[in-house]
């Protein structure tokens, strides 16, 4: 395992840890990792000789605890697919080695080791043909706590490896006798680009599985907030409350905006109204000038002007009036009214919420 | 040897250690090993006991382009190892008893 694969798998095995703590340990077997380089080890041989990731995990969590730090084991991710992935890396390097070495006894072994699995455990090639005897005899040995370690990672990888050629995607030996030099070389490089996309494939491993343990525990978590499938994120129900500046401008705003337009409304009626009448009276003035342009036509036209005038200033004054009225009116009632339905909406408001909540921790007890 | 044994004494041994001279993780487990056989992974809660505790300090030094993490023991992790040591006359003196006739 590279020295970057084991600081990635060791960030998300402690993902359920605080940042400063990961960055911490992630930090100290950094360091460790860089000096055993500066030792002459290689990237390999220093990863190998720590400890297993298991034990590494448990240890972190054991000294956050004592330090009072708060582990939360519910976000624990244990990521068992890179252990493949770097397993089946390790099987690369060795393949390679067959494809260079280029002779026939490589050859022939190759070939009969076609369309076997093969992983490298603990340093020690195990072959997915005589797996079922090595899991057996690693079981019946495992006397130790490391080996019974050994032993379950056998199973797990055996496991793993059935499923991968019951579903004949991913075989890492599946070269073919006959052409097996061709086509160990190709494996080879194939295989490293499915290493990279099964890489990818554990980062959204990681993400995806966040996500579910974040929807799986949404109830418990952030009650009473509820997990929102559509946004995929987690929302709160209740509603924020508005700072009081808000609440006075929201309140001024609903008291004056109403009677204004309502006044608006009105006058912009009345003057309309007072416009058209005197527009009658205009058009009766000049039919009476066309009509007779004696004493009675010039009578017919001032009165005309007369009740046009009348009729604009009985338009004006209306139209104040009835906005003046309005407004007043609207003082009088628009403030009750206002506080009236605040508490009517805040009231169903609250009903609503009593009846989700009563919905959700009944669920949440289940 | 008794596991919480073993325990006890790598912490102390780790700060005898200290005592010769300031050191960072890797070097350590290197010099701890002589004598108990200790990890990376079981240094590192020792390290992490005896700063909380206040027996050895850390700071960074640049080595090779990085940051290299050095411990320093502090007055009250030498006060520690006395302590240890007192007990340990103790220790030795049930030992002596146990011992008494035992392999005669």
């Amino acid at each position: 395992m590279s020295k970057r694969r084991f600081i990635r798998e060791l960030r998300v095995s402690l993902s359920h840890l605080p940042k400063s703590e990961v960055d911490k340990a992630i930090s100290y077997y950094s360091e460790c990792i860089e000096d055993m380089l500066d030792d002459g080890m290689t990237e390999e041989e220093a990863v190998f000789s720590l400890d297993s990731m298991e034990n590494i995990v448990t240890t972190i969590e054991e000294i956050s605890a004592d330090n009072g730090v708060e582990v939360d084991y519910k976000k624990k991710i244990t990521p068992v697919d890179s252990e493949v992935v770097d397993d089946d890396k390790k099987a690369d390097g060795q393949r390679a080695s067959n494809v260079n070495s280029d002779s026939n006894d490589n050859r022939k072994n190759n070939t009969n080791n076609s369309n076997q699995n093969h992983q490298y455990i603990n340093g020690k090639r195990v072959d997915g043909g005589s797996l079922g005897r090595d899991i057996s005899s690693s079981v019946k040995i495992a006397v130790s706590s490391k080996m019974r370690a050994a032993a379950n990672k056998i199973t797990s990888i055996a496991t793993n490896m059935d499923n991968k050629q019951k579903s004949k995607k991913y075989n890492p030996y599946a070269s073919d006798s006959k052409d097996n030099y061709n086509e160990g070389k190709e494996s080879v490089s194939k295989n490293a680009k499915k290493d990279a996309s099964q890489a990818d494939n554990y980062s959204s491993y990681s993400e995806n599985d966040n996500k579910t343990m974040r929807r799986e525990y949404a109830d418990y978590e952030y009650e009473p907030s509820v997990y929102d499938k559509s946004k995929d994120k987690v929302r709160d129900v209740v509603t924020k409350k508005r700072s009081t500046t808000t609440n006075v401008i929201l309140g001024l705003t609903s008291i004056i905006w109403a009677p204004i337009l309502l006044a608006l409304i009105v006058a912009g009626s009345a003057v309309v109204f007072g416009l058209f009448i005197a527009a009658i009276a205009i058009s009766i003035s000049i039919v009476a000038i066309i009509v007779s342009l004696g004493v009675g036509g010039l009578i017919l036209i001032i009165q005309g002007v007369f009740v046009a005038c009348s009729g604009l200033v009985h338009s004006g004054i209306a139209s104040i009036g009835v906005g003046v009225a309005v407004i007043g009116l609207t003082l009088l009632i628009a403030k009750p009214m206002f506080f009236v339905s605040g508490k009517i909406f805040y009231g169903l408001l609250g009903l609503v919420k009593a009846g989700y909540n009563s919905i959700f921790r009944r669920r949440a007890r289940v | 040897m008794d596991i919480n044994l073993k325990r006890g004494l790598l912490e102390i041994g780790v700060l005898k250690i200290l005592v010769n001279g300031d050191s960072y993780g890797y070097q350590i487990v290197k010099d701890v090993s002589r004598y108990v056989e200790i990890q990376e992974s079981t240094l590192y809660p020792i390290l992490k006991r005896h700063e909380a505790s206040g027996f050895v300090t850390v700071y960074s030094v640049e080595y090779n382009g990085r940051l290299r993490k050095y411990f320093k023991i502090t007055r009250e992790g030498k006060r520690r190892i006395v302590s240890f040591l007192k007990e340990w006359e103790e220790v030795m003196e049930v030992y002596d008893f146990i011992k008494e006739g035992i392999y005669e």
